[in-house]
């Protein structure tokens, strides 16, 4: 007789932490207890949902908002004088320690896009076509200075290593819809400017378990590592061995009633699923042509254009949580060039992202962020900007977001967020909000606290740019 | 304990059948609810009330008292708990921590029964309980719910299990049927102390140990270079092997190089303070990184040890241990007399060479002193004879094309060197130019040269030198960027028409020097490959100079970039109109001088430099220099292998910690602490120290080992539990403080961690103590009786399952395949990885270059860890990324497991090699054959529906795969042989036998 009814997963989970005094889920329980591949979420929305997934659209290596998103005429009469040491004393700096600090003017002209005529550089023209549909946020500042835990910081809400990342939280929370592909995607792609490092941690699920970490997609090789068969062996021999591994899980299975065994079942299956539909994910050329050249994207060219389209093509089949990084918007020199050259690469795909969401009906539950990990200083370091936290910028649209606002502001320099400022924490707490999450109750416990994305400081949704 | 309870509290509730237990049942409950505002932490704690002392819960707080014992409706706490009015109750409803009806009726039982407040009970001292085995405590409680021990696994699954658990290795069928077929009332027994003497014991041990440690070949944040500690890693393996006490073990580890006469294993242990995460990064701020490093200390040694979560108390008093920021910053300082730079590469500072790599460098430096060029040549008066007479015509033929090449190049001596970023530019001999003293991060060097003459071109070459980088010719990584290349006269710029380079680095071409820009330049990859190199710059126009003039030339580096300034270049000029970047005859100035002399009147410097120079280039002498080149070419080959290792060194002044507000680096205000251990942990007296001592890391480490120290060897055994039980006693293996787990068992885990310690903190005698239970020898499957009285096994009324952990599963495959390699030790390997994988690491960028031969097949544990991108077939499997202390592994299961199994070529070799040894090594029919197959991945007989699973499936693939050759040797990685048709099919059809073996949730797992 088979007694799984007895240490199903709920039973299991409730029966195992009662007398210990909590009701929490740990990872070594919720690992213990994979019985399905679908996860269908460890809470139940908190309110109703606005966004049914979230694209973040990473700009690493810090984009200057000074050339981008944030309109500085102040500034322009600023440059080649000294920045005020009343503004930059005793504040962190990165590679200007030391230095002189002098005031580099906007490099680039702002124009008005939109009925909303929001202000933004020129180097947007095909983002700027969906102006109406963004709230740009001026008054966003973080707490890491280089790029590595300032990645680790937007994505975990901390800089210490092994905390979990946005998209994990997000996975754990609510599941995915996606029958056959991962909850959680991360696609990269580079040029433009000074390309820094971004590592593996930055989709980490940290002490969620394992199953919600972020699935790399790449361009050249296995789509997924590991997704391709073998040189001679075919789907039929794949299939052959398949099912010849589950039926002697099975047959293990009837002698000692393992809940792992039966997990280890399923994912054979969705491994075996997965090696169809990735491939068939990552192969655009049923995409008209129409649509190519509204992204400008080549098929396998690695580009972020292309990853912008098979985004889309992942939030169609339930993805939840989809994390592109361009990695090349670290101006330290020539930032009127560099702005120019990484946006020409960036523009189009994400502009065509819009449009393309909108055509199918998906922008309004789908969350799109643009931003990187931190802005850029208004002194100059040589002809570009040094790293900056202190205030910076990023869009949102889609997914319940009002659009063409800017919610906050810097100070004349571009320095300090000084009007409805906006914490890195504050996003967090926007985007689960919208997603139908309380930040404030959604945790995990973990070295005995109750872990939360939003972490232990005060942070609040960011109501005023919501529809 | 039982006592009799109010029956309709019993009727209302399932729970609790036993008295309430305060360090059991309600400390959890109230550190979980209460102590976040009511606890340790004096800042934010609310109404100057705490519970987690006896004191403050029972303090009269103006009429009215928290807690009365007997008394809940007198409690305050009670009644706030249980009252209706939202601005009352607690806890507040913001912290959504609302407390369940059972944790209610927990402490109100509490409360009537006297609400008894113990010590938390990892903090209690030690003390033995009575008893005297694992299965009696074990049995006890089994006993209390109507259950016992389940039976003993048979012979098969113990051998399995043992051989897993101690070797992380399958045992083979010879092994299984030695140790079923042992007679011996003592076969189990002998099984563990041979399996116990086995070196991969080590190996096995050593993978949780590197997990706690965070031990990784690369510094983890932004470019995640690689860090020379492999040798730690086999330091590790060793002591395990050796049976090094935890005691030595641990104090070898935090303080190795502080012992009096350290041994080259305990500066090698000394490596653990190195292993934490660094940075390179440009614009990392330094008093930042080192509040990081001081910090990342603190985690680690305190979770590795104490099983504690000090790093809570870096930006407040911990909120629910008694750790103050005090203490946290207290104990960082025993580590700030580690030499240590803030940012940059981590350079080994300490090599290991073998016995071989020390015998072969010092008769390579034997041969390089003792049979140079000038010692062939006083030996030997026969080669001296021709070597003058050589050297003479050799002289007469430059004399000649001097005379004819006037016009080529002339290095120039500068006039005038001056360094906007105050460098100091001192001449050579050779008139190249060399950059010392401090590196600024831009600078421009400017070089007035004095000439006569037509300048038609200008000559820069940039040179190596010993003192540069990496014998490169840059100051900062070995590469540089110039920038712009000016020219003036008087002030005026004179034009070039065009430049040209022997080398330029992608995007950073030569003519970038033209164009004006400062975020352009040339640069030369000096970083991977030091060389000399040698542009050129045409001028527009000849520069007249008549019979004596001046120009500049200024080397402007302004990149972003910063300090890749020249570190030493030469200057040459010619009036030729077709110059040529290796044009002219290159001898320096001086030698020209010479050759133009008239022999006898040569004084003995230029005669020396002559000869000198003439022996680097005698065609008589090529083979001796050819020699010596080899030598010296093997010598750096050989000390480049040599291991090297970072290991702890102590600066004679350490650096002063402070407290900091918030744990904000910007702090200057907190108050100085020196080296101290938590103050409310027992510390052993030290006896006449003087009055301004200051504690050291040895200090702490034998603080550790104390035998007051409550927590050492209570989170010690508790581990030791879980790597053989699947789970602790105290189910949070990281955490033994108030917000971790009571142990289910603590009169077990305390007999078990003062049975270590009185044994001499003995490792291999709390292991066997372990397997020699009972409770360790039951099987491992559920009744539905046991799955329902205890379904998460918290009684131990059976053993644990699980999958092995990621590096067994390789290993278990290599070792089916017979493609292990058991050597031991050495720098980490570089198994197959997905192409690519690396992509998105930079400065530099670079490619993982799978090994050879044997590196392909060393134990998992030996692969290269990069902490950005840990190898994906070993993340599948839930190997960590190693930049925090891990003391438990998930286990998940997801596809991507499937994935690796089914297509990662090592799995393939693996499966081809397997199945090639089912075919020769599986007895006569196939049936042999596929019993031998289940049998040697599983460690037990396949049943009969198995057999005709595997059957079915061989006889399936053998005529799909006789019947496609190609495939058939795609496969088998066959290429182009050519083969027997029959022969490959068969083959091939054994090869998806073995692959399907190992995917067999059974061949990966431990029952």
């Amino acid at each position: 007789m088979n007694f799984d009814h007895l240490i199903n997963r709920r039973s299991f989970l409730n029966q195992a932490t009662v007398g210990i005094g909590s009701l929490a889920l740990n990872s070594q329980l919720l690992a213990e207890s994979g019985t399905t591949s679908q996860w269908a979420g460890a809470i139940k929305p908190h309110h109703i949902p606005k966004a049914k997934r979230v694209i973040f659209l990473c700009m690493a290596g810090g984009p200057s908002h000074l050339e981008t998103l944030d309109y500085k005429p102040q500034l322009a009469k600023m440059d080649g004088k000294p920045m005020p040491q009343s503004i930059t004393k005793g504040q962190p700096i990165a590679q200007l320690q030391g230095k002189e600090l002098t005031c580099l003017g906007p490099q680039r002209e702002f124009k008005r896009y939109g009925k909303s005529g929001l202000m933004m550089a020129d180097v947007f023209p095909h983002i700027g076509k969906h102006a109406d549909d963004l709230a740009i946020i001026n008054s966003l500042h973080t707490d890491q200075i280089n790029h590595d835990p300032a990645h680790t910081f937007m994505n975990t809400g901390t800089q210490i290593s092994g905390r979990p990342c946005m998209g994990s939280w997000i996975n754990y929370g609510l599941g995915s819809d996606s029958q056959d592909l991962p909850g959680f995607v991360v696609l990269t792609s580079v040029g433009g400017g000074q390309s820094q490092p971004i590592a593996a941690r930055q989709w980490h699920s940290g002490f969620l378990p394992s199953r919600f970490q972020g699935v790399q997609f790449h361009s050249a090789g296995d789509p997924v590592l590991y997704v391709g068969n073998p040189k001679g062996v075919n789907r039929e021999d794949q299939r052959s061995v398949v099912d010849a591994v589950n039926s002697l899980n099975r047959l293990r299975n009837k002698a000692v009633a393992d809940p792992e065994i039966d997990a280890k079942i399923t994912q054979y299956e969705m491994a075996f699923k997965m090696q169809t539909s990735v491939p068939e994910l990552v192969d655009v050329s049923n995409e008209p042509k129409n649509i190519l050249d509204l992204y400008g994207a080549k098929p396998g060219d690695g580009s972020f254009a292309s990853n912008c389209l098979l985004a889309r093509r992942l939030a169609e089949r339930g993805v939840r949580f989809i994390h592109l990084y361009h990695r090349g918007w670290d101006h330290h020199g020539g930032v009127k060039k560099g702005i120019e050259s990484t946006a020409k690469l960036v523009d189009q795909g994400a502009g065509a992202l819009l449009e393309d969401l909108k055509q199918r009906g998906m922008l309004k539950d789908t969350l799109v962020i643009w931003g990187g990990e931190f802005g850029r200083t208004p002194m100059a370091q040589g002809s570009g900007r040094d790293h900056h936290i202190k205030g910076f910028s990023i869009w949102m649209a889609g997914g319940g977001i009002k659009g063409g606002m800017n919610y906050g502001m810097t100070d004349d320099f571009g320095y300090n967020a000084v009007d409805d400022v906006v914490h890195v924490r504050d996003l967090h707490a926007t985007m689960l909000h919208q997603l139908g999450i309380d930040h404030e109750r959604f945790s995990f416990k973990n070295q005995g606290l109750d872990m939360r994305l939003t972490g232990v400081e005060p942070a609040r949704v960011v109501k005023e740019i919501l529809a | 304990m039982m006592r009799s309870l109010p029956l309709i509290l019993l009727a209302l509730l399932p729970l609790p059948l036993v008295a309430a237990d305060f360090n059991r049942d309600i400390r959890p409950i109230l550190s979980d609810k209460c102590f976040a505002c009511h606890g340790f932490d004096e800042e934010d704690r609310k109404a100057d009330l705490r519970l987690d002392t006896e004191e403050g819960a029972f303090a009269d707080l103006g009429g009215y008292k928290a807690f009365v014992a007997g008394k809940p409706k007198d409690s305050e706490a009670w009644l706030r708990i249980i009252t209706e009015d939202e601005d009352d109750i607690m806890p507040p409803p913001k912290f959504h921590k609302e407390l369940t009806a059972a944790e209610k009726n927990l402490i109100k039982e509490w409360i009537s029964e006297g609400a008894k407040y113990e010590i938390h009970w990892a903090y209690q001292p030690l003390a033995k309980p009575p008893g005297n085995s694992i299965d009696a405590f074990i049995e006890t409680q089994l006993k209390k719910k109507g259950l016992k021990l389940s039976p003993e696994a048979d012979r098969s699954t113990l051998v399995r299990r043992l051989y897993l658990d101690l070797l992380g290795l399958p045992p083979t069928p010879k092994e299984v049927r030695a140790f079923v077929n042992d007679k011996s009332p003592k076969a189990y027994e002998n099984l563990v102390d041979r399996l116990l003497a086995d070196s991969a014991y080590g190996e096995r041990m050593a993978v949780y140990w590197l997990d706690l440690v965070r031990y990784a070949d690369t510094i983890g944040y932004h470019s995640d270079n690689l860090m020379e500690v492999s040798a730690y890693r086999d330091y590790v393996i060793k002591a395990f092997n050796d049976n090094l006490s935890y005691k030595q073990f641990t104090i070898e580890q935090l303080a190795g190089d502080l012992l009096s006469k350290s041994t080259l294993d305990q500066k090698i242990a000394s490596g653990y303070n190195r292993l934490l995460q660094t940075t390179e990064e440009g614009g990392a701020q330094a008093a930042e990184y080192m509040v990081i490093y001081a910090a990342d200390r603190v985690r680690n040694v305190s979770n590795v040890w104490l099983g504690s979560t000090m790093g809570c108390a870096q930006c407040h008093d911990h909120k629910y241990d008694p750790f103050s920021m005090r203490d946290f910053y207290s104990m960082a300082a025993f580590f700030a007399d580690l030499k240590e730079k803030p940012n940059g590469k981590r350079v080994p500072n300490l090599k290991l060479p073998s016995a071989e790599e020390i015998k072969k460098i010092a008769e390579l430096k034997k041969n390089l002193t003792e049979k140079t060029v000038a010692r062939r040549i006083a030996a030997n008066t026969k080669l001296a004879g021709n070597l003058k007479s050589e050297q003479t015509k050799w002289e007469a033929a430059m004399q000649e094309k001097i005379g004819k090449q006037s016009s080529e190049w002339t290095v120039m001596d500068p006039a005038k060197l001056v360094s906007s970023g105050r460098q100091t530019l001192t001449k050579q001999d050779d008139l190249s130019v060399l950059a010392s003293g401090r590196n600024p991060a831009k600078d421009n060097y400017t070089i007035t040269l004095k000439g006569k003459g037509l300048v038609r071109a200008i000559r820069l070459e940039s040179l190596t030198h010993g003192s540069l980088t990496n014998k490169s010719s840059s100051r900062a990584n070995g590469n540089f960027i110039l920038t712009n290349f000016i020219i003036k006269q008087e002030g005026k710029p004179i034009a070039v028409a065009s430049a040209k380079a022997d080398y330029e680095q992608a995007t950073w071409p030569i003519t970038n020097t033209l164009d004006g820009k400062k975020h352009t330049g040339w640069a030369i990859d000096g970083h991977s490959k030091p060389k000399d190199h040698v542009a050129m710059f045409v001028l527009k126009q000849p520069l007249d100079l008549g019979k004596g003039g001046k120009f500049t030339v200024e080397l402007q580096h302004q990149s972003a970039h910063a300090k890749h300034n020249i570190g030493r270049f030469r200057l040459s000029l010619t009036e030729s109109e077709t110059p040529t970047l290796s044009g002219g005859i290159n001898l320096s100035p001086n030698l020209i001088a010479a050759l133009k002399q008239p022999a006898d009147k040569l004084d003995a410097k230029q005669k020396k430099a002559l000869a000198d120079y003439y022996q680097g280039i005698a065609p008589l002498l090529a083979d001796a220099r050819k020699q010596i080149e080899g030598w010296k070419k093997d010598l750096k080959n050989t000390e480049e292998e040599v291991q090297t290792l970072l290991v702890s060194e102590a600066i004679p002044e350490p650096r002063m910690t402070r407290i900091l507000a918030r744990g904000s680096w910007l702090d200057k205000k907190g108050e100085v602490v020196q080296p101290a251990v938590p103050v409310f942990l027992p510390m052993d007296k030290k006896d006449g120290a003087p009055a301004d001592y200051r504690a050291t890391r040895l200090d702490l480490a034998n603080w550790i080992m104390g035998d007051s120290n409550p927590l050492t060897s209570r989170t010690f055994a508790n581990r030791m539990w879980k790597l053989f039980f699947g789970t602790g006693i105290s189910r949070d293996l990281t955490d033994l403080g108030g917000q971790g787990k009571p142990p289910t068992h603590p009169e077990l885990l305390n007999w078990l961690a003062v049975d270590f310690r009185e044994n001499g903190w003995d490792i291999k005698n709390l292991v066997k103590t372990i397997l020699m239970s009972r409770t360790y020898q039951q099987v491992s499957t559920v009744t539905p009786k046991l799955a329902k009285a205890d379904p998460a096994n918290h009684l131990w009324g059976r053993q644990g399952r699980w999958r092995i952990e990621a590096e067994f599963v390789r290993d278990s495959a290599l070792t089916l395949g017979n493609l292990l390699v058991e050597q031991q030790g050495g720098k980490s390997v570089k198994p197959y990885q997905p192409a690519g994988y690396w992509q998105n690491l930079n400065f530099p960028k670079r490619k993982w270059e799978a090994g050879k031969g044997d590196e392909l097949y060393r134990r998992g544990l030996y692969t290269f860890w990069c902490r950005s991108f840990p190898h994906p077939a070993m993340v599948a499997f839930d190997a960590p990324s190693r930049e925090e202390c891990t003391a438990e592994r998930p286990r998940s299961n997801i596809p991507q497991q499937a994935l690796v199994l089914l297509n990662d070529p090592v799995f393939m070799e693996a499966s081809r090699a397997f199945g090639s040894r089912i075919a020769k090594e599986g007895g006569a029919s196939l049936d042999a054959k596929l019993k031998w197959a289940w049998q040697s991945a599983t460690s037990r007989q396949p049943g009969g529906e198995e057999l005709v699973i595997l059957k079915k499936l061989f006889e399936d693939q053998k005529l799909r795969y006789t019947a496609d050759e190609k495939a058939a040797k795609d496969l088998l990685g066959l290429a182009d042989r050519p083969v027997d048709k029959t022969e490959v099919g068969e083959a091939a059809a054994w090869t998806s036998v073995a692959r399907t073996i190992f995917n067999a949730y059974e061949a990966t797992s431990r029952f």
